[in-house]
This record gives structure tokens, sequence and C-alpha cells, in this order.
């Protein structure tokens, strides 16, 4: 009963989405179809032909324009976009209500409005059917999007978790690791587009180990942020994150594609770490194999 | 890289420049966002009130926006726009609700469903626009079923299903691609949370009306809200469906405002601009309008 009801609602999902589909794969092979005929009087390759042979130069550099073009703005979308949804998602500030409506509004007012009012400037900017005024054009709706999404990722974020792998001495592949860890398992935060637009994050490479990659500044800025929720600087918070970090629990979300655990060994070769001027510990080496656990406690 | 030393050098200088290392996260944000969409709006303003540059008008006027405002279809293509998107965003709610809802219930491979769930999000608008047309048109597929069963003899015997008075066409691509958008915000909540909730009333002993109205409905509500006012503002300003699947009168006020702006005679496009920004202003009272409910509501506790 309940086996034949879920594949009902799979099939009417896989059929209804499919539907539109259908009469332009149809089209596309028919060389007659006249009106009543529910199958194409004749078949052909006619248009396909057309397309790759005879305008396939057009198609190919249409192609690539298209391409280039996403991928341009992609890039300067999130290279703008991901820090500002960070500083949104992170901490608080004066003037965040006004951040937060410029972000919104670009996201609610249709884009026809906007691009409108531009087209006339680009023109006389030179910008105008240029692949720089395209790119711009589009960046008025795709960057508010990327810092919306991450806003939802960083309200979601625990930054205590790079200062960790940072204090740890991890690399940059394991701390982004740790952090797209928190972000990707915990989904619905209070900007639910997070949980819809970033899909579970792949993990490719988690062979990297400690100290063989050089910490990226931009993903483990230790002691450089000021976080108003991180309560930095207290002895005994620190004590706890770093037995916490050294407890040696695989973050829940992200899966070796082999479906083993993320870490199999957590390894340290003189650590230091310290408070202000104080140093608590001085060239500690250990390491903790999978499955044991290990906790250092702060002073 | 981080030693014991280095650590507490930067704690100490951190507190200094906090207000900098924000202003440096935001600033190239909200600076590209000002100059595109805020000069957007406010050089469209200026060429609505009939300043074209390099034209030589140099008086304010709202000519543009009166003739608009008055003009005796106006009334028409705002009804007809509000339509088109409050129509498609309540169907698709009220599906997305249903669907978001029997998937959790009934444990459907979630993987599966919601890879092809996504797929109508990354099909744009104008292809689905066309195969509607392949599909509904009086020569289309349906209709050839339709002969095929017998019911109708000639393609002039089906009912106008796109270019037609109701919208029916527009609505339907609209429906398709917005219920996967609601349904995955939607469920991306009740994954989270739902399910404990309602094994909590279970054991309270509610019934099922009740753990829907009760448990359900308010958790589903914050993101049910947000996704059907993007969908709302997004089916109100855009142009193309309604184009390819429009009446060619009435127009939608997309539509109306794209045909003006792109005119011949460069004199309509000032007045082109003014519906786009009316438009605009539609939206954006829209969105205030329920933000400003969702605050009342919400001060006065559960809304019964």
């Amino acid at each position: 009963m309940k086996t034949w009801r879920q594949s009902t609602l799979a099939a009417a999902i896989v059929l209804t989405v499919a539907l539109p589909f259908l009469p332009l794969v149809l089209w596309s092979l028919s060389q007659r179809w006249f009106f009543p005929g529910l199958w194409p009087q004749q078949w052909g390759l006619r248009a396909w032909q057309h397309l790759l042979a005879a305008a396939g130069g057009q198609v190919a550099s249409g192609l690539l324009q298209s391409t280039l073009l996403a991928a341009v703005t992609a890039a300067v979308s999130l290279v703008v976009g991901v820090p500002a949804g960070r500083a949104l998602g992170l901490y608080a500030f004066r003037g965040k209500t006004l951040a937060a409506v410029l972000v919104v509004l670009p996201l609610i007012v249709p884009p026809l409005s906007v691009a409108m009012g531009l087209h006339l400037w680009f023109i006389r900017l030179g910008l105008a059917e240029t692949f720089a005024g395209i790119v711009l054009v589009h960046l008025t709706v795709c960057l508010p999007y990327t810092v919306f999404v991450m806003w939802g990722v960083f309200a979601n974020y625990d930054p205590d978790v790079e200062d960790q792998a940072g204090g740890l001495e991890v690399g940059r592949g394991l701390a982004g690791d740790a952090a797209s860890g928190v972000a990707g398992h915990r989904g619905g935060g209070p900007l639910l587009l997070s949980a819809l637009l970033v899909p579970v994050p792949e993990h490719p490479d988690h062979r990297r180990g400690p100290g063989h990659d050089p910490a990226d500044p931009a993903f483990c800025p230790h002691g450089q942020r000021g976080s108003p929720r991180g309560g930095r600087g207290e002895p005994g918070f620190r004590g706890a994150g770093l037995s916490r970090a050294a407890g040696q629990r695989p973050p829940p979300g992200p899966r070796r594609p082999d479906g083993g655990a993320l870490m199999g060994e957590l390894r340290l070769e003189s650590l230091a770490l310290g408070y202000g001027p104080d140093p608590v510990v001085r060239d500690l080496t250990l390491s903790v194999t999978d499955g044991e656990m290990m906790s250092l406690l702060g002073p | 890289m981080v030693s014991g030393r280095k650590n507490g050098h930067d704690a100490r200088t951190r507190a200094v420049p906090w207000n900098l290392r924000l202003a440096g996260l935001l600033a190239p944000a909200l600076a590209v966002m000002i100059l595109l969409f805020g000069g957007g709006l406010i050089l469209g303003a200026l060429q609505a009130l009939g300043q074209l540059p390099g034209a030589g008008m140099a008086e304010l006027t709202t000519a543009h926006f009166t003739r608009v405002i008055t003009d005796p279809d106006f009334l028409t293509s705002l009804g007809l726009t509000f339509h088109i998107a409050l129509t498609s965003t309540v169907i698709a709610a009220i599906v997305s609700v249903a669907l978001a809802l029997a998937l959790t219930r009934w444990a459907v491979r979630i993987r599966l469903v919601h890879f092809v769930l996504q797929v109508p999000l990354t099909v744009p608008h104008l292809v689905v626009a066309v195969s509607m047309l392949f599909l509904l048109a009086p020569a289309g597929l349906i209709a050839r079923l339709a002969a095929g069963a017998g019911l109708i003899a000639s393609p002039g015997e089906f009912p106008l299903l796109v270019n037609d008075r109701w919208a029916i066409g527009i609505l339907l691509v609209y429906v398709w691609k917005e219920i996967p958008f609601i349904t995955l915000m939607v469920l991306s909540v009740l994954q989270n949370t739902g399910g404990e909730l309602i094994e909590v009333g279970r054991t309270l002993k509610a019934g099922p009306w009740q753990r829907l109205r009760f448990i359900l409905l308010p958790v589903i509500a914050p993101s049910l809200a947000a996704a059907c006012l993007i969908v709302f503002a997004f089916t109100f300003g855009a142009f193309e469906v309604p184009y390819l699947l429009g009446r060619t009168y009435p127009m939608s006020l997309p539509v109306w405002a794209y045909r003006s702006y792109m005119d011949v005679d460069l004199a309509a496009r000032p007045e082109g601009i003014a519906i786009g920004l009316i438009i605009a202003l539609v939206v954006m009272g829209a969105v205030a309008l329920s933000v400003w409910l969702n605050r009342l509501t919400a001060g006065r506790g559960s809304w019964r």
C-alpha cells in the first residue's frame, strides 16, 4: 500500500517534469507532422543537421559566448558576493538592516525595470552590446543572489570551526571541509534559500594531511576577526574549543566518496597555542587514530 | 603557521580595525549594487520624468506617468498582471505544500525526487513557454490526443489554452516552473524539524487536522511566505512568458513596458520606463505590505 503510493507519486513527479520536453524532442526529429497525426508523418534529422552543420559555426560561437558570460558573471559574483554574505551572516553591526534591504531589493524588483534605466547610460559609456556590459547587467541580479545565499550559509556557520582547524595547523582543504560540513549539515536557517541552492557538498580531495598545505589566509583568518559571537580571548571557551576539536569527531555532514569518515588519523606536530602573550601549549606532538577519543583540557 | 606568539599579536591589534574589516567585506558588493541597481532605478526615473540626456529637455515632467496611468487600458493591464502573478503563486503554493507533505509522509526516496525536482529550476522560462505552445496550441500534442480519441474533429474545436483570455498557458508555465522551487523550500524545513514535532503532536493526541493546522503550517509558514513573495515578485515583473503566450490585447504590464521601450518611436521610451517603475513600485509595495502584516500577526502571538 505504502510502496504503491510512493511509486505513484514519484512517477507522477517524473512524468510532469518530463512532459514539456516531449514535444521539443519530437518536433526536433520530425520532417513533416500535420494535425491529426500523433507521430510525425516523416521523421528526419534536418533540424539537427542544420544546427550542427550549416549553422554550426554560429551555434558554437554562441555557445562559447554564453558559457564565457555565465562563467565570468559567476566568478565575479562569488569573489564580490561571498565576503559580503559572510559579513551579513556572522556579524551584527549598525546599518545591517540597510545593507539587508540593499541585498534583497534587487531580488524583488524586476530586472526589466532596472535594465531599461541602465540601457541609455550603457550606450553612452560604450558598454551596451559589449561583453563587459552584459556581465554588469547580469550582476544586478546574480550578485544579490550570491550574497543572499551565502548569508544563509554563514548564518548557520560557526567560525570557531575555522579557528580550530587553523589552531591545529590543518591545511586549507580540511578547514574548508569542516566548514562546509557545518554549513551543509544544518540546512534550514533563517534564510532557507541556502538549503535549496547549495547542494550537498562533494569532497573530491580529503587526503591532504596536516602540514602539506599552506594555511590559506582567506580560510583561516586566525586571530584577525572580531567575532561578536565568538567570545574570543576567554580562556575557558578556548580551552573547550580546543578539546572539542582535538576530540576527533568528524563533522557529521561530509563523507568521503568511498563512504569512509572524514579523517583517518590526526597528527599534531610541534603545536603551540597561547592566549595573548601567554603560551599554554608549546611544542606538542601527538597522533590520534580513528575511533579514539582525545581531549586536551585547558588551564 | 599559527604560533602562539602570532596569535597573541593578532588578538591585540584586532579591536581597532574591526569596522574597517567589515567595510572591506561588504563594500565591494554594496558598491556594485548601489551603482548598478540604485543607479539603474534613478537613471530610469530621470528618463521617465522627461530628462532625456542630450535631448535638452531640462524640465521635470510627470506627463509620461500620467499618460500611462490615465490610459484606458492601464487598469485592465494591471488587473491581468495581478491575475497572472497571484493565481500562479497561489496554485503553486497549494500544490507545493501538499506535495511536500506527501513526500515527507510517505518517505519517498528523497534523493531521486530531489534531483528530478531540481530539473525545472534549471530550465529557462522561454524553453518551457515554447514547449507549452507545442503542447497546448489548437494543433498541439494534446489537441492531437483529443482528436485521436474522437473528442474533437478539427483544431478549431479545441479550447483555446494559449494566447487565451484567462492566461491559462502563462499560468501553466509559471506553475510548472515554481512548484519545484516552493516545494524544495518547504521540504528543507520539514525535513529538519517537521517529523519530530509531528511525533510530539501524535503523542499528545492531536488529530490530523490539528497536526496540520497547529504544527505543520506554523513550521513551514516563514519559508513558504518567503518563497511565495519571490515567486509573486518574479511573475509580476517578467515579460517573456506573457510576451509569447499572452494575447496581443490586453497586454500584461511587463509586456507593455517592453513593447513601449522597444518601439521604433523613441519618444515612447520614457513611457516604457515609467511602466517599468510602476511595476517595481507595485512589487515593492506588495513586499512591504506582507512584511508589515507579518509583524502585525507576530506581535499578536498566535493568530486564530
